[in-house]
């Protein structure tokens, strides 16, 4: 079990492993915050419905499991948007229309089909929350890195102060055009890790 | 064949049933508290455009125009204005004195503007130029743009000229 | 905004890969031989504009507060699922006719259903208040610069397997800094729409 839990964290991670979960990877990662806040949103609705898929991978016939899948993650991932909305009106207004595409990020249908459809639900569950955590993490690290050179800040705390004489933000990173250049870099740095550990650089 | 045709049909009916029955108590559920959210934000914006107002009443709708009371001098009127930015709709609260020849000061109330670049226009460097800025009899006003963010500049403009001529029809 | 503009805008300023980052996962998934990016461009165009061709009324006329019966909370899920069906409906069509094709795409066609661009697209249809025409181009030309982008992607990494790409930067981390620069490129479009 725990082994299912512990590969979404680097092994196996969603984003730099297996690319799943790109447009929200990209997008929201103009800051730390916004990208912890769309990594948590995104744990919750994988964890539910992989929760709703195990317990119902007996009911469901192979040909619909497709649509099946989408109208559950759909429906959590409404229901993550209302709350949002009412609890935490500032957070939601910062997602902004991304909120809506957590319904098609293919890490959450990706786990459904590869992992949750066939396993007991204990199981499900450790995968699923591995895979959430280890997509949050890309994500706050991405966010921070944007954060910090396109902005000079960090989770909204000043760290450059900028000014004629200070710290020039390169408005780049926050552009799509930034965000693709440093995913690619945290790429080959796990790249780099992952070879230095089996010795092979 | 056919079996299967009816036991997909009906999981597929019977998930969308259970899907949309579960998210309608989640709206009826969450319903007041979003709308009392959004009633507290205009709320609060028209006291920041309008700072030194005792209390406000709404003396129109579509625009909705709020007037201050009390604060004397500085009182004026809020407009709740809204129009197309770069990726979609802004809205915004915007002030005007009560002669209508100044702005009071502007507050972005939503906005889903590029990050980074066109939704600095919720940020006080870019929101700091309309606080007194006059009001001409021709022009109205203009606005200072952003780097890089022309048209979500050009929207808040846009948007400001037409609260002002809505104050002005009741003025 | 004019039928052209709308176009323009879709296909080239605010191309949905390089700009919205929609549809990313094909992008980076496919594109790595010219036909197989060709044939899932050309997949998620038709599903594009089939899926404004249902959704939009369905919006207007039933979820929509101002028009239809105010059911705003159903619109994730009336979205995804016709966008669901549809993709169904292209797999069983390519299947049936294009089987080498269906071959070649293999696990991808079931995830045009996750491909973002498309309920992106429906989601911006409503956010900026098409009309129904205009939602239609709008759909359409989503998918050619959808397609136009993951063709030249593709282009670029087939030539990319015979250039000496340190080990570290292989696969994704060279993908991904090629997109950056196709991004940045496209930056230069931008000036074709300001007023």
């Amino acid at each position: 079990m725990l082994k299912e839990f512990i590969k979404g964290l680097w092994k196996d991670n969603p984003v730099l492993r297996q690319l799943l979960g790109m447009c929200p990877t990209l997008a929201v990662t103009t800051t730390a915050l916004n990208g912890m806040a769309m990594g948590l949103a995104t744990t919750f609705v994988v964890v539910s419905a992989g929760i709703v898929v195990s317990l119902s991978r007996k009911l469901i016939p192979k040909q619909v499991r497709i649509p099946v899948f989408t109208v559950i993650i759909a429906t959590f991932v409404t229901v993550v948007d209302m709350v949002l909305k009412a609890y935490f009106p500032q957070l939601s207004s910062a997602l902004g229309p991304y909120v809506p595409l957590i319904v098609v990020n293919c890490l959450i249908l990706g786990r459904q089909e590869a992992f949750t459809s066939k396993n007991p639900i204990h199981l499900a569950i450790s995968d699923t929350f591995g895979m959430g955590l280890g997509f949050t993490f890309i994500l706050i690290v991405l966010g921070s890195v944007r954060e910090l050179i396109g902005a000079g800040t960090w989770f909204g705390t000043v760290i450059f102060p900028t000014g004629p004489a200070g710290f020039k933000p390169l408005v780049i990173m926050v552009l799509p055009a930034g965000a693709f250049i440093t995913l690619g870099l945290i790429a080959a740095l796990y790249n780099l890790i992952n070879l230095k550990v089996k010795g092979e650089v | 064949m056919k079996n299967l045709t009816i036991k997909m049909l009906l999981v597929l009916g019977g998930v969308s049933v259970i899907s949309a029955g579960f998210l309608g108590y989640v709206y009826t559920a969450t319903y007041d508290r979003i709308e009392l959210n959004r009633e507290k934000r205009v709320k609060e914006a028209i006291y920041k455009v309008l700072p030194e107002i005792d209390d406000y009443e709404k003396i129109s709708a579509e625009p909705d125009i709020f007037k201050g009371t009390g604060g004397g001098v500085k009182s004026g009127y809020a407009v709740l204005a809204g129009g197309m930015g770069f990726q979609g709709e802004i809205t915004m609260m915007v002030g005007v004195n009560e002669e209508v020849n100044r702005l009071m000061g502007i507050s972005v109330l939503e906005s889903v503007e590029t990050p980074g670049l066109g939704d600095k226009i919720k940020g006080i460097d870019f929101r700091k130029q309309f606080r007194g800025m006059p009001i001409l009899r021709q022009k109205g006003i203009k606005v200072n743009a952003i780097t890089g963010a022309t048209i979500s500049s050009d929207a808040v403009e846009k948007i400001i000229q037409k609260a002002i001529k809505d104050v002005k029809r009741i003025h | 905004m004019s039928l052209a503009a709308i176009f323009l805008s879709a296909v080239l300023v605010n191309n949905f890969v390089l700009y919205y980052f929609l549809g990313i996962c094909p992008f980076l998934g496919v594109s790595s031989k010219i036909d197989s990016a060709l044939g899932i461009g050309m997949a998620t165009t038709f599903v594009m504009t089939m899926t404004v061709f249902v959704t939009w009324p369905l919006y207007y006329y039933i979820i929509s507060p101002e028009t239809g019966f105010n059911l705003p909370f159903l619109e994730y899920v009336v979205f995804i699922l016709v966008i669901a069906s549809l993709v169904q409906f292209v797999e069983m069509f390519i299947r049936k006719f294009f089987s080498h094709l269906y071959k070649a795409l293999g696990i991808y066609l079931p995830l045009i259903t996750t491909n973002c661009a498309i309920l992106g697209m429906a989601l911006f249809m409503v956010l900026r208040e098409y009309s129904y025409i205009e939602s239609m181009v709008f759909g359409f030309s989503a998918g050619v610069g959808f397609t136009m982008v993951i063709t030249i992607m593709a282009g670029i990494r087939e030539d990319m397997k015979y250039a000496p790409i340190p080990k570290i930067f292989k696969g994704a981390p060279v993908t991904l800094i090629t997109a950056g620069l196709l991004a940045l490129a496209f930056m230069g479009f931008s000036g074709i729409l300001s007023p």
